[in-house]
């Protein structure tokens, strides 16, 4: 019966070495976790930095979720694209981060990552675009069968959630 | 200084022209003066490098340079010579190839691996000549022969052989690392299997089993421990357990006694064969086998004896040896003693026989123990240390369960006869299944050390302890033991007696009697778990399934089919063949317990919640947020939802749940109630279908998102745009300012109202007697009604704005939740009149002496969603008044409410002027739905053409509606024009009126009207538009306003006349759809909602604008520059004025073949008896109703006076009906039959009810004119009566 709001924003992202970027966002729970009101997933606009090389999205996250019990905490699982001049989508990079368990505001960075692939896909991706994806994206918040890939580390997301919790301490998960 | 620098400059340039020698001293001042300061050298020196071209070389040189620079030669070393010099320290590695001797350690073979079977890999290529480089180098190094592997080569691969532990794997991104796979272990279970060969079974009886912690016990009984070779043996011994091993060897050929029956077998054989030779029945041919046979086991026969004898022999022989020993060594060390006993058997039967050979065996050996051993004190000193270093050992034994030790025995001594006597009982309490029982035997001298491990097998389950027989388990061990005094050691050779004639090696071995078995309880239930013998199980019972056809193994996996059959075939449960069954079906009944029927996919997740799903499920405070996010809340959306459970009332869900309840029951007592319901709920249903097959894209443009976006299309348009700024102001000039269009989102209660101006009415019918009437207005809107004053004569003019407050359900405001208002706007006018009070009882309502009253002349009635869909509603509306307004007649001043009228006769309407607007304008979402998909059987062709045709005319005119492309029931998406086709009308209807055919079009056009509307709201679609088709409409009795034009349109086509669809806006219902018809000279408009007819230019035609029209062969768009349907020309050929879909020469197959063959729809007739049983449910709940709105007054009714209105009612719905009466107000409704509900408000919205004068008395009739396929016509008839004083 406890509850926990998700109140907050994806500002923005840093360190890619495209521009024009935006992000597909998603929140996983476990199966204890029912989401009362709020989307669960969503899009960004295209941001392209004018000033600097951050691109701010201020994108508004606000779920509320219901929960029997802690077994799969909410997982932001993040994919920042970028756009380029011909409006092809690539991927840049892959994310993912725990909402954060204490309530009150807090500011996350979520490193990311991309799939290397071969050397192939390296001097395509450098020539024309395009790369290697997952096939699954449940692999981003799902740690198995990680140790596979090979990956380059890409830019940073920036996020600011603000956490409230509700009746954790009745079932004596003090917060 | 300075001073003088600058004196020295001056002077410099001074003398700048001058020759050299001047300059020289100047410089030679310079260098005196200033020798010391680098500074001033430095600036010196730049002042001089000024004039470098005038300057002398010579002075540089000598002056200048020596203290700066040094002037040297290059430096230059010989090559030669330093090539030696470099020689010494750098090595080349000669590329010339190394002998492979130089590579290897010394006196070593080359390894091939390759030649020994081992796979090697493909080394990588490497230049021959560098390798060979390679190999000179690192033979130079010290430690450089680690580089090379065993063939000689330089290693270049990860060797085979040696498994490196960061070896990586390969793994394709397929498949799964089987390593890596886990296996689901069920949580606090902990018994399970780990052999993997029953799957089946095993989880059967695994999911049976678990569930509860069962404690099995195994009974372990380790009693003796016996050598057969022990290090510390003396030849005498081992002699002797050679003879034990013999005697043991005998006593087995004893017990088995295979020379007696092959003996006997032969004595039979032989007497048969005899028999046979003397009677001389037998063929040749069975002769010879007889002979075959006995030859045979002869030979048989006397193999088995030679053994016999042999082994008496090897007895006899070893017995001899012992004796020698014990004679030689002078002491006895073991108590065996062979003993022969001579016995004579009696071979006198066959001696006459041929079988003369045979002899019995006449000596039996006899083993006993009787010998005494010599005592310690009189052996020899060997014998004595021996002795006592055999009393020194001490065994013990640990006991392995799976694999952990769980016991360990006592440590016991080892006795003379190389005994370990235990005798010691272990009860191993088992939660697994035992999988491994292993036995460690240790042996403490000085140290403690393992001498042997056994693995004891699993007994079955039948092995229980009462039947616990000691069992051995021989065990052996190859431990290197020296002999040191007179005993012989072990894996050591030595000579047996002392001749040399014999060498042995003997190992350390031995025998472990034990018993292992199940523990019984208490009970006598025994302890063990039941999977243990399951294969066992499987395979008896497959022995039965063949014999008795019982499907395969599968059932096996059901424990509950397994009983079924069981109890089926009634098998023994004696019978051995069936124990384990039996015992495992006894084991669950036992248990009596059930398979969890499910699989958990987080099965750790129960442990750790806080609470269990169904309280969530009950929380109400989660249902009610659930709900309101699915937009299906519309009281709390934006309200705070209640913080705690206690604080929700019930009635919320109450009412939500009553609206789920009401789409469910449908079933009602009355057919033709009951096809109402089930219909619209099955177009609802069908709706919803259709929407989801559609698959929709809603593509936003930007325009959608950004508000401002504005696309500058042209340059003319920008031309314009800057013109605008350049253009001169003028004040004065009057401008049009547009209505500030509010966004919903930033509505609140209250903000929002609904303006309703009702400006004037014409032709008001006025009283009989006297010609007066004192009209007012009532609007009415979701049961708040406004009044107006109350105005003279019969063309009021009251120019009053009546501003309505409305609330949206659940105070969202948005679009899209103010179409789903499905109330009407009713402006209803009244006439007020005022009885002198005669009588004392004055009630509420009289003021001073007389009563108001009010008699209801008519209506106006529109709904909300025309407001929404278009800015404002004005204008001249008929009023729909009762075709029998009883006491009242038309005034006899006609003011025609329009200058413009050209001669039509209206002197028998009633017009009201009325404005009506949202104040503020809400800005509509308009949204553009593009559904890319086709999925029709049509070509594709034709639709893209009629979706391109739409978006073209949209663009044109985007106020204007046209469809090209519907959905049909079945989410296709069809052109329009495949729903005209004539279709046949009811053939009562036609019946009728036979010769006059327009009165037979009215008909049809009322029978058409009274088919229910269903009221589309405009969002709900989404802007799709779904049809059905006209047959469809008239089966299910329902149908949308375009269904009603289509089967409007086809009804008028059977006739052969030329009629269209006509899409369009009308000012009172908002998107409409009409059906336009040729007459010779005019062109009819019809409104299938209500069945009249309009001629084009009749200025009361609700119509405002004629957009689309189409038949069954072409769409037209109006490219007109007015729409009104008076100002357009609707001669549609002309193509100035209208736009085709199709050009005109195109002709469409299916067109033509549907045209050919038109259907025929079936009419059924109406059930009498059921509209009867309606016309008096309608009646009583109107009567009920009544008297439940006057609940302060006695309500009476006439009796009589409502006979009267039966008889005059069914008059009334062909039109011809002429009533004389005297009562004071009344008046018939005909509305057509949808529901109760409608009638029930329909009949309140006359206000009726609400005659407040004493002693007023009602009279109701009802009267239901059924029109074929249960469409009826409803006549109420309602009076009020007051008597005339």
């Amino acid at each position: 019966m406890a509850e926990v709001h998700v109140i907050g924003q994806i500002i923005g992202a840093k360190g890619f070495s495209e521009s024009s970027l935006f992000c597909k966002w998603g929140i996983h729970t476990g199966g204890a976790w029912k989401l009362l009101s709020g989307i669960r997933e969503g899009q960004t606009q295209v941001d392209t930095p004018q000033l600097g090389d951050m691109a701010y999205w201020a994108h508004p996250i606000d779920l509320h979720f219901a929960t029997k019990g802690l077994q799969g905490w909410p997982r932001l699982h993040l994919q920042v694209w970028s756009q380029d001049s011909f409006g092809r989508c690539q991927l840049a990079g892959y994310g993912f981060c725990h909402v954060p368990s204490s309530p009150g505001t807090h500011s996350i960075e979520c490193v990311t990552w991309r799939p290397l692939g071969g050397w192939r896909e390296q001097l395509a991706r450098a020539f024309v675009g395009g790369g290697p994806q997952l096939l699954h994206s449940d692999v981003v918040y799902s740690g198995a069968d990680r140790y596979r890939l090979h990956t380059a580390s890409a830019g940073t997301v920036y996020m600011e959630l603000n956490l409230i919790l509700r009746n954790f301490g009745r079932y004596g998960v003090e917060c | 200084q300075e001073e003088i620098f600058s004196d020295e400059g001056l002077t410099f340039f001074i003398t700048s022209g001058e020759e050299c020698s001047d300059f020289q001293t100047l410089n030679q001042t310079i260098d005196q003066k200033l020798i010391n300061d680098s500074y001033e050298k430095h600036a010196a020196l730049n002042n001089l490098q000024n004039h470098m071209d005038m300057d002398d070389e010579k002075i540089m040189e000598e002056v200048i340079f020596p203290d700066l620079l040094e002037l040297k030669s290059p430096e230059y070393e010989d090559d030669q010579v330093r090539f030696e010099k470099e020689q010494e320290y750098i090595f080349v590695p000669s590329s010339s190839p190394v002998i492979h001797r130089d590579k290897l350690p010394k006196n070593m073979m080359p390894r091939i691996l390759e030649d020994e079977g081992f796979y090697i890999k493909k080394k990588p290529e490497t230049y021959k000549r560098t390798c060979n480089k390679m190999e000179n180098r690192l033979l130079i190094l010290e430690e450089g022969k680690c580089w090379f592997e065993e063939s000689g080569e330089i290693i270049s691969l990860p060797s085979p052989i040696k498994q490196s532990w960061n070896f990586r794997k390969l793994i394709t991104i397929e498949t799964l690392n089987s390593g890596l796979k886990t296996i689901y272990k069920k949580h606090g279970k902990y018994f399970f299997f780990q052999k993997a060969n029953k799957s089946d079974v095993e989880s059967c009886s695994r999911s049976k089993i678990e569930g509860q912690r069962e404690m099995y016990q195994l009974d372990l009984n380790i009693s003796v421990l016996q050598f057969s070779h022990h290090p510390l043996f003396n030849q005498e011994q081992v002699l002797c357990s050679r003879l034990l091993q013999l005697y043991e060897c005998f006593q087995n050929r004893q017990q088995q006694n295979v020379p007696h029956l092959l003996y006997e077998k032969l004595k039979a054989l032989t007497k048969v064969a005899r028999d046979n030779m003397k009677i001389n029945q037998l063929t040749k041919k069975s002769l010879q086998d007889y002979n075959w046979q006995i030859s045979n086991t002869k030979q048989l026969y006397d193999l088995e004896q030679k053994k016999d004898i042999s082994l008496l022999h090897n007895m006899l022989k070893t017995w001899k040896q012992i004796k020698v020993l014990r004679q030689q060594q002078g002491f006895t060390s073991t108590p065996i003693r062979l003993q022969f006993q001579n016995l004579s058997y009696l071979t006198s039967e066959f001696e006459e026989t041929e079988f003369e050979g045979i002899q019995q065996p006449t000596l039996i050996p006899q083993l006993s123990l009787t010998t005494e051993v010599t005592n310690l004190y009189k052996c020899s000193e060997n014998e004595q240390r021996r002795r006592a270093r055999i009393q020194k050992l001490k065994y013990f034994i640990k006991i392995f369960y799976n694999d952990k030790q769980v016991s360990c025995t006592s440590a016991s001594p080892l006795q003379l006869d190389f005994k370990v006597i235990f005798q010691q009982i272990f009860n191993i309490k088992l939660i697994n299944w035992p999988e491994t029982i292993r036995l460690e035997v240790y042996e403490i001298s000085k140290r403690t050390s393992i001498l042997a491990k056994i693995y004891l097998p699993v007994p079955s389950n039948t092995a229980l302890k009462s039947k616990a027989v000691l069992e051995q388990s021989e065990f052996s061990c190859d431990k290197l033991v020296v002999p040191e005094c007179g005993e012989v050691g072990s894996n050591v050779p030595f000579l047996l007696d002392g001749t040399g004639k014999e060498e042995l090696c003997l190992l350390t071995s031995g025998k472990l009697s034990y018993s292992l078995s199940w523990a019984l309880d208490e009970n006598g239930i025994p302890l063990t778990p039941m999977s243990q013998s399951l294969s066992s199980v499987c395979h008896s019972v497959l022995r039965n399934v063949d014999a008795r056809g019982v499907p395969g193994i599968p059932w096996l996996i059901n424990t509950q089919k397994l009983f079924e059959w069981a109890n089926e075939v009634r098998i023994d449960p004696n019978d051995p063949d069936y124990s384990d069954l039996m015992e495992f079906i006894m084991y669950t009944r036992h248990k009596g317990q059930t398979i969890p029927k499910y699989f958990r996919l987080e099965q750790l997740q129960e442990e750790f919640n806080f609470v269990s799903e169904e309280e969530i499920k009950k929380s109400k405070r989660f249902q009610l947020l659930q709900l309101r996010n699915a937009g299906q809340l519309d009281v709390y959306i934006l309200q705070q939802m209640p913080l705690y459970d206690r604080e929700i009332p019930d009635l919320v869900f109450q009412e939500y749940e009553s609206q789920l309840e009401k789409d469910i029951q449908i079933s009602d007592v009355n057919s033709i109630t009951s096809q109402r319901i089930h219909s619209i709920n099955f177009m609802k249903k069908m709706r919803k279908l259709v929407m989801k097959k559609i698959i929709k894209v809603n593509k936003f443009n930007l325009s959608d998102v950004v508000t401002d976006y504005e696309e500058i299309v042209s340059a003319s348009q920008l031309k314009h745009a800057i013109c605008k700024l350049v253009e001169r102001r003028r004040n004065l000039k009057p401008r049009r300012r547009e209505r500030k269009k509010v966004a919903a989102q930033t509505i609140s209660a209250g903000d929002i109202h609904l303006l309703v101006r009702i400006l004037r009415a014409y032709n008001i019918p006025s009283r009989k007697p006297v010609d007066a009437v004192r009209p007012f207005v009532e609007v009415s809107f979701q049961h708040t009604v406004y009044q107006t004053d109350t105005a003279n004569g019969s063309h009021p003019c009251w120019n009053e704005e009546i501003i309505v407050d409305f609330t949206s359900p659940g105070h969202d405001y948005s679009f899209s939740n103010l179409s789903k208002i499905k109330d009407n706007i009713y402006v209803n006018i009244f006439d007020e009149t005022v009885i002198e009070k005669h009588e004392d009882h004055c009630l509420k309502g009289c003021s001073g002496h007389s009563y108001i009253r009010k008699n209801w002349l008519g209506s106006v009635i529109f709904p909300f969603s025309a407001l929404l869909q278009q800015p404002k509603i004005s204008g001249t509306f008929q009023v729909n008044i009762p075709p029998l307004l009883l006491g009242y007649t038309w005034s006899k001043t006609y003011v025609s409410p329009k200058e413009d009228y050209n001669g039509q006769n209206l002197k028998e309407c009633t017009f009201l002027n009325i404005f009506a607007t949202i104040e503020p304008q809400i800005s509509s979402v308009i949204s553009n739905p593009e559904s890319d998909k086709f999925t029709d059987e049509l070509d594709i062709t034709l639709l893209q053409r009629a979706q391109i045709f739409r978006k073209n005319c949209e663009a044109m005119f985007p106020n204007r509606r046209i469809i090209t492309t519907v959905f049909n029931d079945e989410g296709t998406s069809i052109l329009v024009t495949r729903y005209i086709r004539a279709l046949n009308p009811p053939k009562q209807l036609l019946d009728l009126f036979l010769s006059d055919s327009n009165a037979t079009l009215d008909i049809i056009a009322r029978f058409v009207s009274l088919i229910p509307c269903l009221p589309d709201t405009i969002n709900e679609d989404d802007g799709f538009n779904i049809w059905m088709s006209p047959e469809r409409c008239i089966n299910l009795t329902i149908g949308n306003k375009e269904e009603h034009a289509i089967l409007l349109c086809n009804y008028f086509l059977y006739f052969g006349k030329k009629a269209w669809v006509l899409l369009g806006t009308s000012t009172l219902e908002g998107q409409v759809a009409y059906v336009l018809t040729q007459e010779t000279d005019e062109h009819l408009l019809w409104n299938p909602l209500t069945g009249q007819s309009y001629k084009q230019f009749d200025p009361f035609c609700p119509l405002q604008s004629a957009d689309c029209l189409f038949d069954n062969e072409n769409v037209w768009f109006n490219i007109q520059q007015n729409s009104t349907p008076m100002s357009i020309n609707f001669d549609n050929s002309r193509e100035s004025s209208w736009k085709q879909l199709l050009p005109k020469n195109v002709q469409i197959q299916w067109m033509k073949s549907e045209a050919a063959q038109p259907k025929e729809i079936l009419y059924f007739e109406t059930n009498k008896s059921m509209v009867e049983d309606l016309k008096n449910r309608i009646e009583r709940t109107l009567k009920c109703k009544l008297m439940e709105w006057r609940p302060k007054q006695p309500t009476r009714w006439n009796r009589q006076c409502t006979a009267i209105l039966r008889q005059i009612l069914p008059k009334l719905e062909l039109g011809t009906g002429s009533l004389v009466s005297t009562e004071e107000e009344r008046f018939p409704i005909q509305l057509p039959y949808t529901d109760l509900q409608s009638i029930i408000n329909a009949v309140y919205q006359t206000g009726i009810h609400s005659s407040e004068f004493p002693q007023t008395e009602f009279a109701l009739a009802v009267y239901i004119h059924a029109y074929p396929n249960n469409i009826l016509s409803i006549w109420i008839y309602l009076a009020s009566l007051v008597r005339h004083q």
